[in-house]
């Protein structure tokens, strides 16, 4: 399997939101079997640039320039039934304030896949399920949930979505916007070990927006920093995480140390 | 623990059983009962085309007025419940209806014209209606489509609405004693124009636009979860919006210009519903069918019998009863 085909691929992505430009030019691949976190000071355009990868319907006003390859084929011309059985997301929050059962939301991850088998599914949404912690959710109703169990129980959903074609061949991708927001250290340090099993172990190729970059630093194989609409750097945490790109990205200064517990990892304070 | 259908979907069954059963017992009441009784022993003698004068004169009485008013009332009941379900997905308000995208004000304003400014007669009255709703409609799509999402169709539903509701005040103005009287009645709503012909034209149509609607029960759970939801899980957000649309066009527009404004069962039913089996459209979209079935046969014998030997027309007794037990419904929820 080649390198080159297996990532998805956004070139020269331009977008404008009314008369800002919130992305210049950028271009980013997200790899086989990689996390891949982007950060950003608040307005950067990640959102921006996660909502273009996934291909979300715009509106008449936004005009959005530059071109997605999914596995080196473009996915403009691609359904976007044929895009979901490619690529899953995790947006920020939910704003489902329907009574729906926990079971029936995490199902939803199969309506990419109608031609599922029946007992294939219900092991799969079994496993989903439980490697996302929500079995003992499966019970309770949406509205008494709180904002961390609900973005867990999107989180298997989204499993679902992503496992339904794990035999293929073909590589598939997650794209998360801040999805450790709601959690407690607790939470998102099992969270981000799940996210990296999936990557290292399904070879699923994940970009996840992400705020605390201590988590990125211990978890993500790759760091991507965007400033004001630009990439900075999308490289290793090594080469990444200096004074410099980080000043660029925040106007903040840093000192990035080696993890004090985490061999090999690195550690960045701010001053 | 299994993930499974399990209880929910034993709650789902015994639903859908009670509400057949209730749905039965409405038909026989509605169909025996009214200004002319049919007492039990006539029963059989009726449906089996027994002889006798009686017994024929009850056996008219039952095919060509009450099963006729029935039978409409069951289709129109299904599509406007239907029709409400699918609104409150798209638009993901518990409080949306029909009228939101201008259907019902568009019909009315069609009606409208046609009393007031021509001699018409009910199928023209009806055809206007239906190009009323077909018009307006259009016209709310193809502005809100300018915008991603539904804010924009539901802002050019609301200046629709204002627009029609102005036009038929200006209508209504210029009207003559007569017809303020036709079109004052035809605004409450009625099932008496039911007839077999009727039936026979408009229930295939349903039919086939209600069976579409709820092959779409994956991608309007897809809704409640958010619009860009919609797309991440496989389903075009503008087409789905176009379907749902021209399809709940089609569905209410012909409906609405046989039987006037007949409110609340489009938000009635399927809040209640949703209270007794949940928001899952699989089920909620067949179970709303069965429900607003079920309601308008119930409203339509009440609107008979309640001022015998005259009626009441139906979208009133819908608004006076549906509106009341919406308030309490919501109190109740707000208690507990």
């Amino acid at each position: 399997m080649n390198a080159q085909t297996q990532c998805m691929r956004g070139e020269g992505l331009c977008a404008t939101r009314g008369q800002r430009r919130v992305l210049r030019n950028v271009s980013i691949d997200i790899r086989r079997g990689e996390v891949l976190a982007l950060l950003g000071a608040n307005g950067a355009g990640k959102s921006t640039l996660l909502s273009i990868l996934a291909q979300e319907s715009q509106d008449a006003h936004t005009q959005d320039t530059g071109t997605i390859f999914i596995n080196g084929r473009e996915a403009a011309p691609q359904s976007v039934r044929e895009q979901a059985r490619q690529r899953a997301v995790l947006p920020q929050g939910s704003g489902l304030t329907f009574d729906l059962g926990i079971e029936e939301i995490i199902q939803m991850g199969l309506y990419p896949f109608p031609e599922m088998d029946p007992d294939e599914a219900s092991a799969l949404l079994q496993h989903a399920a439980q490697t996302a912690g929500v079995l003992e959710l499966l019970d309770r109703s949406w509205v008494t949930l709180s904002g961390g169990e609900k973005q867990r129980v999107q989180f298997a959903r989204v499993l679902v979505q992503l496992l339904a074609r794990r035999h293929d061949a073909e590589t598939r991708y997650l794209l998360m916007d801040e999805p450790t927001s709601a959690l407690d250290p607790k939470h998102q340090h099992e969270f981000f070990r799940i996210v990296s099993g999936l990557a290292h172990q399904d070879e699923v190729g994940v970009l996840v927006i992400v705020h605390d970059i201590n988590l990125a630093a211990q978890y993500c194989d790759r760091i991507a920093l965007l400033a004001d609409g630009e990439l900075v750097i999308c490289d290793t945490p090594e080469r990444v995480l200096t004074r410099e790109n980080l000043y660029l990205t925040y106007g903040i200064h840093s000192q990035t140390m080696p993890h004090p517990i985490k061999p090999g990892k690195l550690l960045v304070v701010w001053e | 623990m299994q993930i499974s259908a399990g209880a929910s979907g034993r709650r789902v069954a015994k639903s859908f059983v009670v509400l057949l059963l209730l749905l039965v017992a409405a038909v026989i009441l509605g169909s025996v009962s009214g200004a002319v009784v049919i007492p039990l022993h006539q029963w059989w003698p009726v449906l089996s085309g027994g002889s006798g004068d009686e017994t024929q004169l009850l056996r008219q009485v039952f095919m060509d007025i009450r099963l006729p008013r029935v039978v409409f009332g069951i289709i129109t009941g299904a599509a406007l419940a239907l029709s409400g379900v699918v609104m409150q997905a798209l638009f993901r308000n518990p409080l949306a209806e029909p009228g939101l995208i201008g259907v019902s004000a568009g019909a009315a304003l069609g009606a409208v014209s046609a009393i007031v400014l021509t001699a018409a007669g009910f199928w023209v009255i009806s055809f206007a209606a239906f190009a009323g709703s077909l018009l307006s409609t259009w016209l709310a799509y193809l502005v809100g489509r300018r915008y991603a999402g539904v804010a924009g169709l539901l802002l050019a539903g609301i200046a629709i609405n204002a627009i029609s509701g102005s036009l038929i005040g200006l209508l209504t103005y210029i009207a003559t004693d007569t017809q303020l009287r036709d079109l004052t009645f035809w605004g409450m709503g009625s099932l008496a124009s039911a007839n077999w012909r009727t039936i026979g034209l408009l229930g295939p149509w349903v039919m086939v636009i209600c069976v579409l609607l709820c092959r779409e029960w994956r991608a309007l759970n897809a809704l409640l979860l958010g619009e860009r939801e919609v797309t991440h899980l496989g389903f075009s957000m503008k087409q789905l919006r176009r379907r749902l649309i021209v399809g709940i066009a089609l569905l209410v527009g012909p409906l609405v210009a046989v039987t006037g404004g007949i409110g609340f069962v489009g938000l009635v039913v399927p809040h209640c519903l949703r209270m007794i089996m949940g928001a899952n459209h699989r089920h909620l979209l067949p179970a709303s069918l069965a429900g607003g079935a079920l309601a308008l046969v119930l409203a339509d014998w009440l609107a008979r019998i309640v001022v015998i030997p005259a009626e009441l027309p139906i979208g009133l007794v819908t608004s006076l009863i549906g509106g009341p037990f919406f308030l309490w419904l919501l109190v109740k929820r707000t208690v507990r």
